[in-house]
């Protein structure tokens, strides 16, 4: 049984370790400027009755704009730090240290997962409010922000494949080379998605169609991060959903726990 | 006297290289070990074992009974590296704060550790700087603290004395005699051979994973020194 006050104690661990990773606190606070600066650029071009006006006519699709940027940067900045999350330790010479204490590894991996996930939620929740406070303010417009915390989840769900997709590679793979790999991966997963979207799976393998059958494997292993995409931007658009997302969540989970325990069995095999 | 760490036939290959071939040795409790050996002998191959940090082929290790597999094993020791390193932002307080929680210590009992720790390895001050400002020689001392945080009964130090100046090897030689006067069960893997000779019960010399001597200290070197025993034992055609 995993113990949650490991878990926890090598959480808070991981925030404060990770806060202090001067190329994500960087890249965290260099996008919450742009964001900034892009606003003041778009104020300073237009007239402010422009803006009203702008708002009105696209209603929330400006804000939705930057929104939707800020979820595909979101998930680089989290492949980054997946990476970083295990590998950083292993380098440093700590993770033998951590280690030879009474902590299962099966808990030291769970709660870097954790620990980043956080991290990464926060500057999103941080960065997205930061958006429609801005939105408002420029635009004299209250703007509801309730599609944006239900999108959440979808976003949690797809920080959480990303993080888990890079600390995968980062065991295989240093610094840039494990984020290359990672963002392949991710876009393999994201064209199997894509590939599935209009074709019946069970179809394409009784076919034997070599793609299919590759990208088969991909869109039922992994989290299906390209269909979360699609959820996502629809529940910031606040275009009714046509069908139920249990089974997309249900899928997801069943994946998360099925890598996280190939995760953790390749780790415990791992000499350090 | 009671066996607190057993190793019975372990063997460990790191592809056709036999790093560990069929070791076996017991450590009794409250006693100080030398595992000696010259570079590449398998001696840090058997520390990260015996830390469950390296998975071996075959064979078994134990602590007090409960073989290293399990990750409570590791609640009866406690293990400073040759070189000891932790996140550079922390203090050593925070450091010894985080060993505790991770030893689940009660909350009630940690700051009184702490303090007892730093005091015992005469680490007083600089306790609130960050590591990255300490010396090597402070580095290794909240090391040390480490050891002491949740009490454990077996104490593994990997090659404590490289690297330290004589007032600090010195300095170390007193903290680890005391520590053996407080009754602690000491591992250490080291080939500084003069100090081990003044520090250790028992030994054993391993040279390409093979055991070539163990036993309790005095027996096995018979009036002459460590240095010529181990040297016999390691270069026979030389000797």
């Amino acid at each position: 049984m995993l113990q949650l006050s490991q878990i926890k104690l090598l959480a808070i661990n991981t925030v404060q370790k990770e806060l202090r990773n001067k190329t994500i606190m960087f890249l965290m606070i260099f996008t919450v400027m742009t964001i900034i600066a892009a606003f003041a650029v778009i104020y300073a071009l237009l007239q402010n009755e422009d803006m009203e006006q702008m708002a009105q006519m696209f209603g929330y699709g400006i804000s939705n704009f930057f929104v939707g940027f800020l979820g595909v940067w979101t998930l680089f900045i989290s492949l980054l730090l997946g990476g970083h999350l295990v590998r950083s330790d292993i380098q440093e010479n700590v993770l033998g240290q951590i280690l030879a204490l009474p902590v299962k590894r099966s808990e030291y991996l769970a709660a870097r997962l954790i620990g980043g996930w956080l991290i990464i939620m926060g500057f999103y929740l941080f960065t997205g409010l930061l958006i429609f406070v801005i939105f408002s303010t420029v635009s004299e417009q209250f703007v509801p922000v309730t599609a944006f915390l239900t999108s959440l989840v979808s976003m949690g769900m797809m920080v959480f494949v990303a993080l888990l997709v890079s600390v995968f590679i980062s065991f295989y793979f240093p610094g840039v080379f494990s984020l290359v790999a990672s963002v392949i991966l991710i876009f393999v997963i994201l064209a199997s998605n894509n590939y599935f979207s209009q074709r019946d799976i069970l179809e394409v393998f009784s076919k034997g169609d070599g793609l299919g059958i590759f990208f088969g494997i991909f869109y039922s292993l992994f989290p299906r991060i390209g269909e979360l995409s699609r959820w996502n931007t629809s529940i910031l658009s606040n275009v009714e959903l046509s069908q139920s997302h249990l089974p997309l969540v249900g899928h997801s989970l069943v994946s998360y726990l099925i890598i996280f325990l190939l995760l953790n069995i390749l780790f415990k095999r791992k000499d350090l | 006297m009671s066996v607190f760490l057993q190793a019975k036939n372990v063997s460990k290959n790191y592809g056709r290289h036999k790093a560990l071939e069929n070791l076996s040795l017991s450590v009794n409790k409250g006693q100080t070990y030398a595992l000696l050996g010259p570079n590449g002998a398998g001696k840090t191959t058997f520390v990260k074992a015996l830390l469950g940090l390296v998975s071996y082929d075959s064979g078994e290790i134990s602590i007090n009974g409960r073989l290293v597999n399990d990750p409570q094993s590791r609640s009866l020791l406690a293990y400073l590296p040759e070189k000891f390193q932790f996140y550079s932002f922390d203090t050593p307080q925070k450091v010894l704060r985080f060993y505790a929680r991770a030893r689940n210590l009660p909350g009630t009992q940690i700051n009184s550790q702490i303090d007892r720790a730093l005091e015992q390895v005469v680490m007083t001050d600089n306790t609130t700087k960050k590591l990255s400002k300490l010396s090597k020689g402070q580095m290794q001392r909240v090391g040390l603290a480490s050891l002491l945080i949740g009490d454990p009964g077996l104490l593994i130090l990997d090659e404590p004395f490289s690297g330290l100046d004589p007032i600090g090897i010195k300095e170390l030689r007193d903290i680890i005699r005391g520590l053996k006067e407080q009754g602690k069960t000491l591992f250490i893997n080291s080939h500084i051979l003069a100090e081990m000779e003044k520090i250790c019960d028992s030994l054993a010399v391993l040279d390409n994973g093979h055991c070539l001597a163990q036993g309790d200290a005095h027996d096995l070197l018979n009036s002459q020194s460590l240095e010529n025993f181990f040297y016999n034992l390691v270069r026979p055609e030389n000797s």
